[in-house]
């Protein structure tokens, strides 16, 4: 079933529109309180926008543009919902919420009993048939609620950050679940997680405040990402600048080495860098250094940064980030991931950032 | 607890629970038989457990209704609607009574139109069963509101999305999680139908056999024969007291879905 919405929320801030190719993945990428729940919501009508339209293989589900607005209600839409709220009934035993999915179909009591048993089992969960929701973990509920859609056989299914608030243990079993679910079925994901994008889902639509704004294969969008809200949610570092051979050029004169055959020499271009990829060193600001561009900080401190040679850019440390085993270091330009053990440096130090090879220069 | 509160909360036990001791050593235990045997005695208690069932069915059937459409209803009149619809827990039960007669009486407001139908409500059982609903509808709204909560909704929309009706829904995922709410509603309703009185004397009158329960019995009682009146007393604290020890369970005790995450 291909899926085409454009939800339009105005209380939420939310406009976006996407589409989905029948049978495909798409992970729906942005921060906490971008707007994805409410997009997943409208499109399985537990939230009535303002204006927009879905259609279903090009059947409107709903449509509140037209002259005559259509609705259809959340039952007859064939769309299962997974939140990332309390999803499991609570009076009901684990297998009871998923004979509920089961029989919502037509399927008489005792075949949804047994049918129920076996999507279970299927699922590894077996064992919490007989549980109450109250009993589970937070991973378990989540996998049980993810198993009870799929036994509605479902034409599309909606889950909402399906790895969030669930420990490392419990969320590798949430991936293979998803990973499983979502090769059988037309599914959108939400995430906040480039990862969980690239190992889920064939296309990835950006979401920024509401808007997508970017949308097409994910790995295309999340290496070569057009926008900054893009690059970052990707986990990456968009340079921009513009095209000269062999580099790009940014507008302060730094020279970062990339293949640039795909655009014009001249022309705006920009190259997605990974700080896992950036090398970095500290570096004391003295006369043996060449001669670097000096601008003024918004903090009003001199400070310098820029032209150092092909591939090393002089920047100054303006945040460090904590990422597990490493400290993203980010400058005013770049960044680099380094080690917790080897980091000697503070938020104001000068450092000198390493330009991995083999960047490529794109039109943004 | 503060420690300090631990008097505080004895001295409340014994306010509620001196009078009842009291009326319990006040009981002649050599005519107990014969006091609670009498016919009078046995129709008021049968009429009173008729009615107060009957009443505690009715609220049942209106009162989730009521509660549920309240809890999910959104809209900036609904304090003051739910206020209204909950003023008989703060009426005097005898001006319940004389509203009830300005509705159904023979001269009340529908009462014309119940006679033309050949119904007459006042002073008959009927007119016990609506006096003792309309005191006891209040307990079962609130339970049911305050059950659904703010989780109102959730849950159902969630089974729409797996493809349930809404009737499917509301017996397989609604009321199961009702459940403790709606047993707690039904035994604060019976109890209060079983114990009502001033609404019941002013609309229903007290016909012996036909609208006098229990509590109008013993107040009647009390006037020729108080050894007889302190026997009915305690018999009607005995039922009312069992029946909510049996069945009541405090709202706070249901675990919320999903706790322990």
């Amino acid at each position: 079933m291909s899926l085409e919405a454009q939800v339009t929320v105005a209380s939420r801030g939310v406009d976006a529109r996407l589409a989905i190719d029948a049978g495909s993945t798409l992970a729906l990428l942005g921060p906490n309180g971008s707007g994805k729940s409410t997009v997943l919501a409208a499109i399985a009508g537990t939230v009535r926008p303002d204006a927009g339209r879905v259609a279903l293989d090009g059947l409107p589900l709903h449509d509140l543009d037209a002259r005559r607005t259509a609705w259809t209600p959340p039952r007859r839409r064939g769309i299962a919902l997974v939140t990332q709220g309390h999803d499991l009934f609570p009076a009901l035993t684990v297998l009871d919420n998923v004979a509920f999915g089961v029989r919502a179909r037509g399927v008489r009591r005792a075949d949804a009993r047994d049918e129920s048993q076996h999507w279970l089992a299927r699922a590894g969960l077996g064992d919490l048939a007989e549980r109450l929701p109250r009993d589970l973990s937070g991973g378990q509920a989540r996998r049980v609620a993810i198993v009870r859609a799929l036994a509605s056989q479902p034409r599309v299914l909606l889950l909402d950050e399906p790895f969030a608030g669930v420990d490392v243990e419990a969320a590798t079993a949430l991936r293979l679940l998803v990973a499983e679910a979502a090769a059988d079925v037309t599914t959108v994901i939400t995430t906040h997680d480039a990862l969980d994008a690239h190992l889920l889902a064939s296309e990835v639509a950006v979401l920024e405040t509401g808007r997508v704004v970017e949308q097409g294969v994910t790995a295309e969008v999340l290496t070569r990402p057009r926008t900054r809200f893009a690059a970052a949610v990707a986990g990456r570092v968009l340079v921009a600048g513009r095209a000269a051979p062999g580099a790009l050029v940014t507008a302060d004169g730094l020279r970062v080495p990339a293949d640039s055959s795909g655009v014009p020499d001249g022309s705006e271009a920009v190259v997605a860098v990974a700080p896992a990829a950036v090398g970095m060193t500290a570096r004391t600001p003295d006369s043996s250094e060449p001669t670097a561009l000096t601008s003024r900080a918004p903090a009003g401190r001199a400070v310098d940064t820029g032209k150092a040679g092909d591939g090393v850019v002089h920047d100054v440390v303006a945040a460090l980030e904590p990422r597990g085993d490493v400290v993203r270091v980010r400058g005013r330009l770049l960044a680099a991931d380094v080690a917790v053990a080897d980091l000697a440096v503070g938020v104001g130090d000068a450092v000198r950032f390493t330009v991995p090879q083999g960047l490529v220069a794109y039109r943004p | 607890m503060p420690r300090w509160m631990a008097p505080l909360a004895v001295l409340a036990a014994t306010v509620v629970l001196l009078p009842i001791v009291a009326t319990v050593a006040r009981l002649d235990w050599s005519r107990l038989p014969e006091l609670l045997t009498a016919p009078a005695a046995l129709d008021a208690l049968g009429l009173s457990l008729a009615t107060a069932a009957i009443s505690t069915c009715l609220c049942l059937m209106l009162g989730l209704p009521l509660g549920y459409a309240l809890a999910t209803w959104r809209s900036r009149f609904k304090p003051a609607v739910r206020a209204l619809v909950l003023a008989p827990l703060v009426l005097p039960p005898v001006v319940g009574g004389l509203a009830l007669l300005y509705a159904f009486g023979r001269r009340g407001l529908l009462g014309g139109a119940l006679e033309d139908a050949g119904l007459s409500l006042a002073f008959t059982t009927a007119a016990v069963v609506v006096a003792q609903t309309f005191v006891a509808m209040p307990f079962m709204v609130l339970a049911t509101e305050s059950a659904l909560g703010a989780q109102a909704g959730h849950h159902e929309a969630l089974a729409g999305t797996l493809g349930a009706s809404r009737s499917t829904t509301l017996w397989h995922v609604t009321l199961p999680a009702l459940r403790p709410a709606l047993i707690t509603g039904t035994v604060l309703a019976f109890a209060r139908a079983l114990g009502e009185f001033g609404a019941t004397l002013t609309f229903a009158g007290s016909m012996p056999g036909v609208t006098r329960t229990l509590p109008l019995e013993i107040y009647l009682q009390r006037e020729t024969d108080a050894d007889a009146a302190v026997a009915l007393a305690v018999l009607l604290v005995a039922v009312a007291v069992t029946v909510v020890a049996l069945a009541y369970r405090p709202l706070s005790a249901r675990t919320p879905a999903g706790a322990g995450r």
